[in-house]
């Protein structure tokens, strides 16, 4: 019986024998290729190679922003795992003050931990390696082993050592240091935790210090020898040339939104984007229908009527086709359909920690601006197997002058304390010459300065007040409204509407005329440009009455009001008409006939931004031709043609007429309001609209969903503006001037010796006669 | 000289060779892997597992000498100093996450597990010697308590050799006779503590959040949780959208009671315990296909399979590709050293230690048959028991066909106690067969007449 039970339990070994020497040939016979080329594959590291983010240029080729080369100090992602592990038992063991062995055992846990992965990675070894072979003559046997380990066991002190070193060299805090290093290496970690693999940041190293000159970088690169794990590379930086000058416009780049990592542009299947025809067919319907349409507003307008005072950042909400699908970008999420596909898509796609454009035109044009990455594949053992170049991105050109933008800037809004906005508009080609917020700031010390940025809730400097930021037009809708008032045949130019100082006999201390305001007076009859010249409050609430609802509402839409202007910012503001749904939803209340009065003096719900009053001055200035402001010169003018771009009002030409005069007169006529201010022999003849405009004090803290908590008055007074064009025949540019919470004064007073210097600097610019 | 005819009377010379094969192979073995990976956990390690080789064959030099009945004698004793050295070992600094080394001054460590093993096989021999009383199901209870009492103690510390102990007391039983049904009972009662199914409730609200990633297949009131399979337009499973289930036959539903995962009872009883290394282990054998297991719990063992398929045939050629390779995959020199041989020899190298393995076994039953001796019987086939177990064992894991368990290749493998157990044992096998008679004529009249 022995011999038999022990004849089964070899069957049995033999069975399990056969089981494992099949499983053996399987795998190495005959599935042996497939394994080794995996196996091959896995011992590739991928590198991305840099790309080059094209170039913004003003309207003369001036470079607005740029790469620039310069230098950043790297640091293998093992030391710097060996940095942090380091600190963070130290800490440990600052925190754990209790016992001490207590923490000395768990930090040598903690240690041990991170130790057995970086043993686990050979680049230390080989380090100790390297080191040790410099003295290996030396040394023998044992000898050798003992020193490897001993410098092994010493690595991390001399990563200490380097990052002290570099810190010392460049001129900065080794904690500022340690911070960058804590996010990298967190960073890591917690991708690791998402993706649950070793990501390809492990195996490469990473820029710890960046932006270095090139003294910085030599001084370092002479120390290397002694540092452990560290390298000097090339890299870029973003730099604008101009400083503060038109920061709001050209934009801010920072790290990928974590929602948008893994995303990417994808190009139009054309040859290139420029060339693409034709616009999106969004376009073209919103410009057709606009006279028609009724009381409807966008729902952006909805939007907007919720935050306070509208001077609150908004997400922008685009009516607009944006910049990249008048490009032919589309922006998908990395999905391959082929293999070849998913290693262009693996290019193109946002890594995390990546720079890209947040705001301004370098948000707007990220996709044509962003380049493809290249790529490097190495073998472990350090021999390249495959490389794709890097392909820089494509220039854009915008319309500025950034000349004249910087004259506006320093000496003109500069000139009065209070903060405002300018835009200068190309009559004939809509484009926009300048356009200036203040405060600035500077884009190249941006990063520097952006808690105190961020902090400085009363100024908002961050805020682009030109397009991003509705205020009401105040005085300068009246042009817009009597020539509305002409075209819908409610008021002729010559029909006179008298002025008693107030609107009704019965109720004099309401919709009083500034004229009776102030000085108890009466402008008597006036005609359409008599009105204009004398900013009229009582003919224009007439004339908002008698024009009444939708017609005012579709009149001041078609003169650009209430939509998104067309610059493809993505701060750019839509303002506000307000509709009589809005006024349900946000007033509780219809729109009655004296808000409709209201409205004809460009108070009321009424808000605009100074972009979309120099554009009304613009139309008014071309006879009613409607067109678009363009920002930008390369891609949107092929894709977007002027017919698409424009729209005809198909104004009355006597009343066209009336309100030029009236606007001339105001500035040229010793009646005007904005003579004594604005009128300068010597300059082409200017045309304008003074504009005193009551708002809402600027408040902090204040709740809008509570009107119980009022919050702290921080800025009030009124919105001084002065809008308008020159010349006054074959007018070039229109503008429009704010200054806002003006303590003492009026848009003349306040803003009119400004549009004087403006007209003087687009003169000396070349672009009036 | 008289003294070594009598020695080399009836000494096994095959498995003395192979032996020395073997170990030569992992000498050979390890000095690959240092020479390649060169991190403080290999410096030095070929000096050291020649060293031990020499500590070894003395140990079977000296196990072939005594008179292994006197062995069998101070069997209980020897028991009993295992025991209390399991027992001790537990208070010492752990190391490598476990405590299973004994400190003997300067770099000197024993790992009583190794010689838990070999002393369990001599006391079990011994206790089963002249005996029929295993024969009943009552008589079981001592072989066992043998078993389970040492099994208990390493279970914690080192799961791989604790399991390695029941399959040796089977096949001991086996081969001295116990009944057929009783042996049958055992197996059925390890294969349900194993593989029995018991539900386990499923984290509800995670597993709502994931619904979609599932396919429910519905029997009557009975649903079936499967997750879904994602492909890639090219045909490819996208692993990265696939849920993760926990080591679980099914998750299921019946009506629209509680969900519940139908979990091995074995699993359960580690969960129990909290997610620990085993079960991810067990975890990573399962979902070997997944990519995000491949790089984290499971990417030792791809990586041990990659190196090992990857010597194809004859072997790697490639130094350099090897030298990477060999850094890939940790421990290479201990557990995994079967991939090292898999890559550096290929499927040859492979097959020519199998064979010597193969050669150890065939010859330790020769030993076995050829015994009159009871003792030296049980003692030859537990020891070729316990080293079938562990080759196979180590083996299996290293091609995937096994979870991880923390096994070393017998003689090859690096580690002291491990070798120097291995050579005693055989060291007693070659002297159970020395002690045989010169002439043994086959037991008269037995072809297998009364059964198996």
């Amino acid at each position: 019986m022995f011999n038999k039970r022990l004849f089964i339990f070899m069957l049995l070994v033999g069975c399990a024998a056969a089981a494992v020497v099949v499983r053996l040939a399987q795998m190495q016979l005959v599935h042996g290729g497939a394994y080794a080329h995996q196996a091959e594959e896995s011992l590739k590291v991928t590198r991305w190679l840099a790309t080059h983010r094209g170039e913004i240029l003003d309207r003369r080729g001036r470079i607005l922003a740029v790469d620039q080369p310069c230098f950043e100090f790297t640091l293998r992602y093992e030391a710097l795992l060996t940095s942090w592990a380091q600190r963070q038992a130290r800490q440990l063991m600052d925190q754990q003050g209790v016992s001490a062995d207590e923490a000395q055992e768990s930090v040598g846990q903690q240690l041990e931990a991170a130790q057995e992965r970086l043993l686990r990675d050979h680049w230390l070894t080989q380090q100790a390696r390297a080191i040790v072979h410099r003295q290996w003559p030396e040394l023998t046997g044992r000898a050798r082993d003992q020193r490897r380990a001993e410098v092994l066991a010493g690595l991390p002190e001399r990563i200490d050592w380097t990052l002290n070193r570099a810190a010392e060299t460049v001129g900065i805090g080794r904690a500022e240091l340690d911070e960058e290093i804590d996010r990298i290496v967190q960073h890591i970690w917690r991708v690791r935790a998402i993706v649950k693999m070793r990501v390809a940041e492990e195996e490469s190293p990473h820029g710890i210090i960046h932006a270095l000159d090139e003294v910085t970088s030599v001084a370092l690169l002479s120390q290397l020898s002694d540092m452990l794990g560290a390298d000097v590379a090339p890299s870029t930086r973003r730099w604008y040339p101009c400083g503060p000058t038109a920061s709001h416009v050209i934009g801010l780049m920072g790290r990928v939104a974590s929602q948008d990592v893994g995303s990417l542009w994808r190009p139009p299947p054309g040859p290139t984007p420029a060339t693409r025809p034709g616009p999106t067919p969004a376009v073209a319907p919103r410009f057709s229908s606009a006279g028609a349409l009724a009381d409807l507003p966008p729902e952006t307008d909805a939007n907007n009527g919720g935050q306070a005072e509208g001077t609150a950042v908004q997400a922008p909400q685009p009516s607009w086709p944006s910049f990249a699908q008048i490009a032919g970008f589309s922006r998908v999420e990395a999905r391959s359909e082929n293999q070849a596909g998913h290693e262009q898509d693996m290019l193109r796609e946002y890594l995390p920690d990546e720079l890209a454009g947040v705001t301004g035109i370098e948000r707007m044009a990220e996709p044509v601006l962003r380049g493809i990455r290249g790529r490097q594949v190495h073998h472990r053992s350090g021999a390249l197997v495959e490389q794709t170049a890097a392909v820089g991105g494509q220039d854009v050109h915008v319309t500025l002058d950034i000349e004249l933008q910087q004259v506006i800037e320093r000496e003109i809004l500069d000139g009065r304390p209070e903060n405002g906005a300018a835009v200068v508009i190309h009559i004939p080609t809509g484009q926009v010459l300048a356009l200036a917020s203040k405060p600035r700031y500077d884009l190249n010390e941006y990063r520097v300065k952006f808690n105190a940025l961020v902090a400085d809730q009363t100024n908002l400097p961050l805020l682009h007040r030109a397009v991003a930021c509705s205020y009401p037009p105040g005085s300068t809708v009246k042009p817009l409204v009597a020539l509305a008032a002409a075209a819908e045949g409610v008021l002729t130019p010559q029909q006179t509407i008298e002025c008693r100082g107030y609107l009704f006999p019965s109720s004099p201390d309401k919709f009083r005329c500034w004229i009776y305001k102030e000085h108890s007076g009466q402008h008597g009859p006036q005609t359409m440009r008599e009105a204009l010249r004398h900013s009229c409050n009582i003919y224009f609430y007439t004339a908002g009455e008698k024009l009444g609802n939708p017609a005012l509402m579709d009149w001041l839409r078609r003169f650009g009001m209430g939509e998104h202007p067309g610059t493809l910012l993505p701060e750019e503001k839509a303002g506000r008409v307000p509709s009589g749904r809005w006024m349900w939803q946000n007033q509780s209340h219809p729109l009655r006939l004296e808000d409709l009065c209201l409205m004809g003096i460009g108070q009321g719900k009424l808000e605009a931004t100074p972009l979309q009053v120099a554009n009304g001055m613009a139309t008014v200035a071309r006879g009613g031709l409607y067109k678009a402001p363009l920002l930008v010169l390369s891609g949107s003018e092929e894709a977007m043609p002027d017919s698409s771009r424009q729209r005809d009002l198909k104004l009355p030409a006597d009343a066209v007429a009336a309100v030029q005069a009236g606007m001339s007169d105001v500035v040229n006529h010793s009646d005007g309001t904005a003579h004594n201010y604005a009128y300068d022999p010597d300059l082409p003849e200017l045309c304008g609209k003074t504009g005193t405009a009551q708002a809402a004090p600027r408040r902090l803290r204040a709740d809008p969903s509570r009107p119980d908590v009022a919050g702290q008055v921080v800025l009030s007074g009124d919105m001084a503006w002065f809008a308008g064009y020159a010349p006054r025949h074959n007018p070039q540019i229109a503008f429009a001037i704010l200054v806002e919470y003006v303590s003492a004064g009026s848009g003349g007073s306040v803003c009119g010796p400004m549009a004087k210097q403006l007209v003087r600097a687009c003169r000396d610019k070349g672009y009036l006669p | 000289m008289p003294i070594f005819e009598g020695y080399f009377r009836r000494f096994s010379w095959p498995i003395a060779l192979a032996m020395l094969a073997l170990m030569a192979i992992g000498i050979t073995a390890i000095w690959t892997v240092e020479r390649a990976v060169d991190s403080r956990d290999v410096a030095g390690c070929t000096a050291k597992q020649a060293a031990f080789a020499v500590v070894g064959l003395g140990a079977f030099l000296g196990a072939t000498v005594v008179n292994y009945r006197r062995v069998g004698q101070g069997s209980y004793a020897l028991f009993a100093l295992t025991l209390f050295l399991l027992v001790a070992v537990l208070f010492c600094p752990a190391r490598k996450g476990a405590h299973r080394w004994i400190q003997l001054g300067g770099p000197v460590q024993l790992q009583p597990s190794e010689l838990a093993k070999l002393v369990f096989i001599v006391a079990l021999a011994w206790y089963l010697r002249y005996r029929d009383s295993y024969r009943r199901l009552g008589g079981l209870i001592v072989p066992f308590a043998i078993t389970l009492v040492p099994m208990g103690l390493i279970l914690r510390e080192d799961l791989g050799t604790s399991m390695l102990l029941l399959p040796t007391l089977l096949v001991m039983l086996l081969v001295a006779g116990a009944r057929w049904r009783h042996l049958l009972i055992i197996l059925v009662l390890g294969v349900v503590v194993l593989f029995g199914p018991v539900p386990r409730p499923v984290d509800e609200p995670l597993f709502e959040r994931q619904i979609d990633k599932y396919d429910a297949w519905q029997i009557g009131p009975f649903v079936r949780y499967k997750p879904r399979e994602f492909r890639r337009e090219d045909g490819s499973i996208d692993w990265s959208k696939r849920a993760v289930m926990p080591v679980s036959y099914a998750r299921c539903q019946i009506g629209e009671g509680p969900i519940f995962d139908l979990q091995p009872l074995s699993v359960a009883m580690i969960t129990l315990k909290g997610h620990s290394y085993q079960l991810a282990r067990v975890e990573s054998w399962l979902r070997q296909e997944d990519p995000r297991i491949r790089a984290t719990a499971g990417f030792q063992q791809h990586n041990s399979m990659l190196m090992l398929a990857a010597g194809r045939a004859a072997g790697q050629s490639d130094r350099a590709a090897m030298a990477e390779y060999l850094r890939m995959v940790p421990e290479d020199h201990n557990d995994f050293i079967f991939s090292v041989v898999g890559a550096r020899w290929g499927f040859a190298g492979c097959l020519a230690v199998l064979v010597l393995y193969g050669i150890i076994c065939l010859f330790g039953m020769d030993v076995a048959t050829s015994t009159a001796d009871a003792f030296g019987r049980l003692l030859a086939v537990g020891v070729v028991a316990l080293l079938a177990a562990q080759v196979f064992i180590n083996v299996a894991m290293t091609v995937g066909l096994m979870p991880i368990t923390g096994m070393t290749l017998p003689l090859v493998s690096y580690g002291g106690s491990s070798l120097v157990v291995n050579c005693l044992a055989l060291g007693l096998l070659v002297n159970v067969g020395r002690r045989r008679p010169i002439s043994l004529a086959p037991p008269p009249f037995e072809f297998g007449g009364d059964g198996i």
